[in-house]
């Protein structure tokens, strides 16, 4: 199943407008949008709040945010949330919790979310990774998605260089014929 | 040149080459003591992950968190199990299931408190590392803007 389809790599800096929020999007980041629950939540409903988040591959943990967006944009008071041993980033401590998080799906082609199509549950087995309020390091400027997020889940991800955009897909046959490929 | 105490050297001996952590309980900094030959050799550091549990984490969730890594080989040599979830309470089992979501409401249901209980994925950890290993990150997002942009939103 296609998750992210052909999701466009913009080149221009954009302002995105999501409720009364407006956020920076430089060129070439790939934007995705996600939710976060509780736990203990199965799946969400139609009117949780979504919100953006960079798909960063050089991030070496699943899913990283600043304390605030937690509360703000994902409306869950991160106290709520069984907590994890911390972890260190950068050689300082952040906080770790258990939650479940939901990846939207796009409208093909475009950055809009598909509201036609279901979200996809993205396991976090590690928890995911909340900068404390009162951190000198606030976290990084929009929450994101690191690249082990792929690998935990099964994913595949094509990039398409040249029309600018990128394919996620949980695993099919296609897989295997990507592989032959790759070996001429 | 700081001179190595004798506790510092024993935990060098005891890690046969490879780096000590050394931390500073003022700042939380953590440092790295290693041979300076073994640093000039090597163009990347092994750094050692503890598999000691941090000295600030819940002994009750410590004592789950053992439970699911002692059971863990066992069931995984059950490929039914690989994917699924399974939670703890102290040494025991309280149930598997195919989600987190699941669990949680299971272990909800049978009346126990969120403190009581861990919930571990089934599956080969990467890198051996037990739940309680605090794990290490990189600071990532590294933006590029060009000169006289506006500053960005952050909502």
């Amino acid at each position: 199943m296609k998750i992210l389809d052909r999701l466009p790599i913009v080149e221009d800096r954009t302002t995105l407008r999501f409720g009364d929020r407006h956020v920076t999007v430089h060129r070439g980041q790939i934007l995705v949008w996600l939710s976060v629950h509780l736990p203990e939540v199965l799946e969400p409903e139609p009117n949780t709040p979504k919100f953006p988040a960079l798909l960063d591959t050089g991030h070496n943990y699943d899913f990283a945010l600043q304390h605030r967006y937690l509360r703000e944009w994902a409306g869950i008071d991160p106290r709520s949330l069984p907590p994890l041993p911390g972890i260190r980033i950068d050689g300082r401590p952040v906080d770790r919790h258990v939650v479940t998080v939901w990846v939207y799906p796009n409208v093909p082609g475009e950055r809009k979310v598909d509201t036609t199509r279901p979200p996809h549950l993205l396991n976090m087995p590690t928890g995911i990774a909340v900068y404390p309020s009162d951190a000198t390091n606030p976290g990084p400027r929009l929450p994101l998605l690191g690249g082990p997020t792929f690998l935990s889940n099964d994913l595949d991800w094509w990039l398409d260089p040249e029309r600018r955009n990128i394919t996620v897909q949980t695993k099919t046959w296609r897989r295997h014929l990507m592989r032959l490929l790759c070996r001429f | 040149m700081i001179e190595l105490t004798p506790e510092q050297r024993q935990a060098l001996d005891r890690q046969n080459g490879e780096a000590v952590r050394v931390v500073d309980p003022a700042t939380k900094d953590t440092y790295l003591l290693i041979r300076e030959e073994v640093f000039s050799r090597r163009s990347e550091v092994v750094l050692p992950i503890s598999q000691e549990p941090p000295a600030d984490m819940d002994p009750q969730l410590f004592r789950c968190m053992r439970a699911y890594w002692r059971d863990l080989p066992e069931l995984l040599k059950d490929k039914r199990n690989r994917g699924k979830w399974a939670a703890y309470r102290g040494d025991e089992r309280v149930c598997v299931g195919k989600t987190q979501a699941e669990v949680y409401q299971e272990c909800y249901r049978r009346g126990m408190e969120r403190e009581e209980f861990y919930v571990g994925l089934i599956q080969e950890e990467p890198g051996d590392l037990p739940p309680w290993a605090v794990l290490e990150v990189d600071r990532s997002l590294y933006e590029f803007t060009e000169l006289g942009e506006p500053p960005s939103e952050d909502g």
